[in-house]
């Protein structure tokens, strides 16, 4: 079989304006022992969607922008993957079935696209970016639109219920924030515009981070043992990024752009420091989550947003993100920033 | 498209979806000589998990379970990728469909798909009877060959969708009520099940009558009105 090659056409986020400072919802003094989350994790705040948004309304925005910028016809889309961690709506229930991606690819008018769930926590729009990566380049379709609504401060107002003397797991909730993403990939005339590495699942550490049904109240709630989990990806980090490097055959100090997965602007810092020390400088680094938190599996999209409405990305520059989700997943994907991104707005 | 060169299942009662797949799992390889070394991707297939648990992936679950290949990153170590998909009853042919990329993108020989649902909690409604599959999948080989899935939304509902809701009176979130699409008719050239099943139960049900030799076509009509037809050889 021929192999097509594929890209990224386009891509956008909906950042809600919404901005809510940390001291608003973890304020040292309602923290154990006066916890300072800004000094910890480098957070500010995060945005928070309007009442009447939930996961399907956030994914809404998101890939109507992302299908504007590609300029690709909806009728032409014939793949779409939600991959939010959950499906919230703004009364806190949750759909289950069939998936989510049915009731999006519905209301933007896209007919006849395959359409189904990926699960898997932050890591989730990288796996479904890949996986739609392999249908073009098998011929299996034209054109996939990967999308998430992250509705996940009800994690946040659900930890806060808690005293977190007792519930130590249920702090790092309060790192997270509201968001979207998506991106829209077709086929590309050049190869390699978008590569994956060989994605892996150390799921020695599957406990360490579970979101379900809260015990009594409304919508989720989210357990994490951060240290041991961050102890967890840092220790693997190093040859991760080796093996990466090799697998994809990329040179990491070429790499234009670098984004890593958001759990805490000062998480990332260290992470950045691994892999100086490991496959060498990094050009540029993108750490600005201080204001917009950990939105779960949009958030290097809500990055690559950021990027966009401060100019600092060019067409044909290259991007690496660096991704990482409880279970615990580790992948990166590269590529190639699409043509007329100076033009987006 | 991908071949099942194994499977198995369980429709006795489970009060343990992870222990009923990890015990199915392992009885399979055994069965057929097939190493844990030779998977390298889990994806697990299914809707309703224990309290609703939406993180990590069922499948890293399996994969802890099994101990498989959960060892630390080296420049040699051999890992697994392990993530979940869903969409309802159409939620087997959507892994299936995957596992024939995934099984390029990790090129090792198997990739294990596990199908099942179990009852959220206590106080969900749960009237289902649902069985629990594993199927061993690969690109070629000896076994039940999938040829092709077509999937047709044209009669979905969006108003029939499953729901997660708070029932203030148990102080639990509870599994809501439900309707279904309305009735389409599966001509008799296809194998269909019941639009009330779950996804592990239409899988059995059609592998269980499978007819060696000849092409066999198996149809799935989600309760949303949505719908899969697979065809088999």
């Amino acid at each position: 079989m021929v192999e097509a090659h594929s890209k990224i056409i386009s891509f956008a986020s909906y950042i809600p304006e919404n901005y809510v400072p940390i001291d608003d919802f973890a304020a040292p003094a309602d923290m154990p022992s006066k916890l300072d989350l800004n000094r910890i994790t480098g957070l500010e705040g995060h945005r928070r969607s309007k009442e009447n948004e939930g996961t399907l309304e956030l994914a809404l925005q998101a890939a109507t922008k992302c299908i504007e910028r590609s300029k690709v016809d909806v009728a032409d889309i014939d793949l779409v993957i939600n991959c939010a961690v959950g499906s919230l709506c703004s009364e806190l229930r949750s759909k289950l079935s069939p998936s989510l991606a049915n009731l999006i690819a519905e209301k933007l008018g896209i007919k006849g696209a395959e359409c189904f769930d990926v699960s898997n926590a932050c890591s989730g729009m990288v796996t479904s970016l890949m996986i739609a990566d392999s249908m073009i380049k098998t011929g299996q379709i034209n054109y996939a639109l990967i999308v998430a609504g992250e509705h996940i401060t009800a994690l946040v107002d659900e930890a806060r219920t808690n005293n977190l003397w007792f519930k130590s797991k249920a702090l790092a909730s309060l790192t997270l924030g509201d968001g979207s993403g998506a991106y829209l990939i077709g086929k590309s005339e050049l190869p390699n515009q978008l590569v994956f590495s060989e994605p892996f699942t150390l799921a020695r550490f599957n406990k360490l981070c579970v979101g379900e049904a809260s015990k009594n109240r409304p919508g989720p709630m989210m357990r994490t043992k951060a240290a041991q989990l961050q102890q967890g990806v840092m220790g693997n980090l190093g040859e991760f990024f080796i093996r990466s490097m090799k697998y994809m055959d990329l040179d990491w100090e070429a790499i234009d752009h670098v984004y890593s997965h958001p759990t805490s602007p000062r998480a990332v810092k260290k992470g950045a420091g691994i892999a100086e020390n490991t496959v060498g400088k990094i050009k540029r680094l993108h750490n600005e989550s201080q204001d917009i938190a950990n939105t779960a599996s949009t958030s290097h999209c809500m990055l690559l947003e950021k990027s966009v409405q401060l100019n600092q990305l060019k067409s044909g520059e290259s991007v690496i993100l660096v991704s990482f989700g409880s279970g615990v997943a580790m992948l990166a994907m590269h590529f190639y920033l699409p043509e007329g991104i100076e033009q987006w707005s | 498209m991908v071949v099942v060169r194994a499977w198995k299942s369980s429709s006795e009662k489970t009060t343990n979806l992870l222990k009923t797949i990890c015990n199915l799992t392992q009885n399979l390889l055994s069965e057929n000589g097939i190493s844990f070394d030779d998977i390298g991707v889990i994806i697990h297939a299914g809707v309703y998990r224990r309290n609703f648990r939406t993180e990590p992936a069922f499948a890293t679950h399996i994969q802890g379970d099994l101990k498989l290949k959960c060892g630390p990153v080296t420049q040699e170590s051999n890992h697994c990728f392990s993530f979940d998909v869903s969409d309802g009853s159409c939620s087997p042919y959507v892994a299936l469909n995957v596992a024939s990329h995934m099984l390029r993108i990790k090129p090792e020989k198997y990739c294990l798909i596990t199908i099942g649902d179990e009852r959220p909690n206590k106080q969900s409604n749960w009237p289902y009877q649902p069985i629990t599959c594993v199927m061993l999948v690969a690109l070629e080989g000896a076994g039940y060959q999938l040829t092709g899935t077509n999937f047709d939304s044209s009669a979905f509902d969006s108003s029939t969708y499953v729901e997660m809701i708070f029932d203030s009176a148990k102080s639990a979130n509870v599994i809501g009520e439900s309707s279904s699409a309305a009735q389409i008719n599966s001509d008799n050239s296809k194998f269909s099940g019941d639009t009330n099943w779950l996804s592990g139960r239409h899988i059995h049900a059609f592998l269980s009558q499978f007819t060696e030799g000849t092409t066999n076509t198996h149809e799935i009509i989600d309760q949303s009105g949505k719908t899969v037809t697979a065809t088999w050889v």
